[in-house]
């Protein structure tokens, strides 16, 4: 088993930080997340205004790096668009890296403003994003293969063991082990 | 995120605690070549009195939840490389457990001296320890067909898995 590529994607609140981070204690890797990136470019002061797609290219670049050291990463990041997402498959393309794709959603509304308006940022200085603008957020229905995750479905530990069986069975499509 | 936990060498009064665990592990017959039937004397020498060093694994809560052993895989020429065993309680099993142990015990070999590590017998029905053992490093170099008798499902291959941890010095 090479190196992986884990991508998790999702709106805020769906669940992403606590199932890549289960998964990272459980399967050794390094742990790339957006919010960390983005937040440490805003204090940094360096930037005029929006961090705009900054976070997403740095991460793109320690991925590559990571990988082709030999060491797994797991991306979190809300990976919205088909731009964002065909960026991450590039990665594991340049780096012949097997990737598995997983969209977490939490299909039942109440459940996931109850998330997004009950929890605290383990992000020092981020202020999580509130309910209107986790409705808001551009997010383009995701169309291309990946393994989808309902955390309104699935307790914790039971997410993480449908995504321990698709790392250990190769159920992520495109998980091709040589 | 993950539980806190502590991994630190093994003291004689771990043993009331360790006995069970392993005696569980064995008795399955599925992971491990210990008869199902051993005693507690036989496991202890082989667990404890054999190995160059054991170490168990405690949950924040004091919990001893697992435990490996490192020894020499071989005597003479052959003792750069070393062995090690790991097992979890089924009540510690999911956890990542395994995988803190091994990623400690690489660390532990290497502070030993030893220059590479080699599991002998890993089951290969034992999918999720085969793919762990992978990911973190250890390439299978050979497969041993039907070499261990499992409990349930009879004659099954066993894997051979090497990693190289240090360069000679």
């Amino acid at each position: 088993m090479r190196p992986h590529l884990i991508v998790f994607g999702g709106l805020p609140g769906t669940g992403k930080s606590t199932l890549a981070q289960q998964l990272v204690a459980r399967w050794p890797a390094a742990y790339l997340r957006i919010d960390a990136i983005e937040q440490a470019l805003v204090s940094s002061g360096l930037l005029a205004g929006d961090v705009g797609p900054a976070g997403y290219i740095t991460a793109y670049a320690l991925a590559r790096s990571n990988l082709r050291a030999g060491m797994s990463v797991v991306a979190d990041s809300v990976n919205p668009l088909p731009v964002t997402r065909a960026a991450w498959r590039a990665v594991a393309r340049d780096t012949e890296t097997p990737v598995l794709e997983i969209e977490v959603i939490c299909t039942d509304a109440r459940t996931h403003r109850r998330r997004v308006e009950t929890r605290t940022s383990d992000v020092p200085g981020l202020r999580p994003p509130d309910w209107a603008s986790v409705m808001n957020h551009d997010y383009a229905p995701w169309t291309t293969h990946r393994l989808v995750v309902d955390t309104s479905l699935l307790e914790v530990d039971a997410a993480v063991a449908m995504i321990e069986a698709a790392l250990i069975h190769g159920a992520g499509g495109r998980h091709a082990d040589r | 995120m993950a539980m806190t936990h502590t991994i630190r060498p093994f003291q004689d009064r771990d043993w009331p605690a360790l006995w069970p665990i392993l005696q569980a592990t064995f008795q399955a017959g599925d992971t491990y070549s210990f008869s199902p039937d051993s005693t507690e004397e036989e496991i202890r020498r082989a667990w404890i009195d054999a190995p160059a060093a054991t170490f168990v694994l405690c949950t924040a809560d004091g919990t001893l939840a697992g435990t490996y052993f490192i020894k020499a895989n071989q005597t003479g020429l052959g003792d750069h490389v070393c062995n090690c065993g790991y097992v979890v309680a089924p009540a510690g099993q999911g956890q990542g457990l395994a995988s803190a142990m091994c990623v400690h015990s690489q660390a532990q070999a290497v502070d030993m001296g030893f220059l590479a590590m080699q599991f002998n017998l890993v089951v290969s029905t034992n999918e999720r320890a085969v793919r762990l053992w992978q990911w973190l490093g250890f390439a299978i170099v050979g497969t041993l067909p039907g070499a261990f008798r499992h409990q349930r499902l009879g004659l099954v291959d066993a894997h051979v898995m090497f990693k190289t941890l240090a360069e000679p010095a």
